[in-house]
């Protein structure tokens, strides 16, 4: 079985070589955050972040979530969605093997349930 | 006869919404109760077709499979268990625990449904190697089961997933802040929780008639499906 890596195994290998979406996705592995918060952590403007949040997230590496303000008002933060990328060679190709990180599933149970209504 | 009438009908003010013609049967007591029950029927039917269109349409032409096992998990949960518990004493006749066992059955299947729906990774890409947990072994002990043992596992199984869900949709509203899962997680409170509480706890406890238990289960099933319909459009 040739693996033929596909176009969205190809975009998500050359998003990894970018040194920004690099940074964002070790920023927001563990816990969500703005994208404030990841212009500062970052050290890069606003549009640099939401470029690169914006592939990653159509690519499915990023997922976003509504979070509230003090003052009541709401704003998205970001968290990886991607846990481990391996690349396998052998006889047949290469293999690319991408594993997501396990979600909870009240926030699985209300993305599918929003998507319904 | 008083023994008979009791024990027919104590199961029916549990799991379901009764059904006008044993009310009428089975009550001692006022006509205005019974009318109420029919009032709750022929709201909880409309309802609950209105419930299956919006799923439908919700669904129709998304093609994502979690999305059908949630809309079909609902489906289970409130459209279904409405016709049994209309169409079944309209077809059979008296068959009261035939008509608890179909729609509680139909509830537990939605719920699981439902379950397996969102705890299953939204995309698995090639190969994932990761032991997931299973879900709810149920062992069923190899004696001889009744229909009354399984009334009595759905009755009380049931409850417990329903209680599950509900918590996992009030976790999504928080979570999210997501006001069509606030009303979701009531609808499912109300459709699969509250009517077995009803029955075996608060009813006894306060004495209630059965036509007043009747009622009571009715209520609570007609306020899970206005509350799921409600989600499901304006919340």
């Amino acid at each position: 079985m040739a693996a033929v890596a596909t176009e969205w195994e190809r975009a998500v290998l050359s998003l990894l070589d970018d040194e920004y979406a690099r940074r964002i996705l070790v920023a927001i592995s563990g816990e969500a955050k703005s994208a404030g918060e990841l212009a500062d952590i970052c050290d890069a403007s606003e549009p640099t972040i939401y470029r690169r949040l914006d592939r990653l997230g159509e690519h499915d590496l990023v997922e976003a979530q509504q979070a509230l303000d003090p003052d009541g008002h709401h704003y998205k933060t970001y968290l990886a969605s991607v846990e481990r990328v391996s690349v396998e060679i052998d006889g047949d190709g290469v293999v690319i093997e991408i594993v997501e990180r396990e979600r909870d599933p009240a926030d699985r149970f209300t993305e599918l349930y929003e998507g319904l209504r | 006869m008083g023994n008979e009438i009791a024990s027919s009908v104590t199961p029916v003010a549990g799991g379901s919404a009764a059904i006008p013609l044993q009310a009428t049967q089975a009550e001692g007591g006022s006509a205005l109760l019974v009318g109420l029950v029919l009032v709750t029927f022929v709201v909880a039917a409309v309802l609950s077709i209105g419930i299956a269109y919006r799923l439908y349409v919700g669904y129709r032409g998304s093609g994502d499979r979690s999305m059908l096992a949630i809309a079909v998990g609902l489906l289970l949960v409130t459209t279904v268990p409405t016709v049994i518990r209309i169409a079944i004493p309209t077809m059979v006749g008296d068959a009261t625990r035939l008509r608890i066992l179909a729609a509680t059955s139909s509830e537990l299947a939605g719920l699981l449904a439902i379950v397996v729906a969102v705890r299953t990774p939204a995309r698995t890409r090639r190969r994932v190697r990761r032991e997931r947990a299973t879900i709810l072994p149920l062992v069923i002990a190899t004696t001889v089961i009744t229909i009354d043992h399984l009334v009595w596992i759905a009755y009380s199984v049931t409850p417990l997933v329903g209680s599950y869900v509900t918590w996992l949709a009030y976790r999504g509203y928080r979570r999210n802040d997501s006001a069509p899962m606030a009303f979701l997680a009531m609808g499912i409170l109300f459709l699969t929780v509250v009517p077995t509480i009803a029955a075996f706890g608060i009813g006894p406890v306060l004495g209630a008639s059965d036509a007043g238990s009747l009622l009571a289960a009715s209520l609570s099933q007609v306020g899970g499906l206005l509350s799921v319909y409600y989600s499901l459009t304006r919340a």
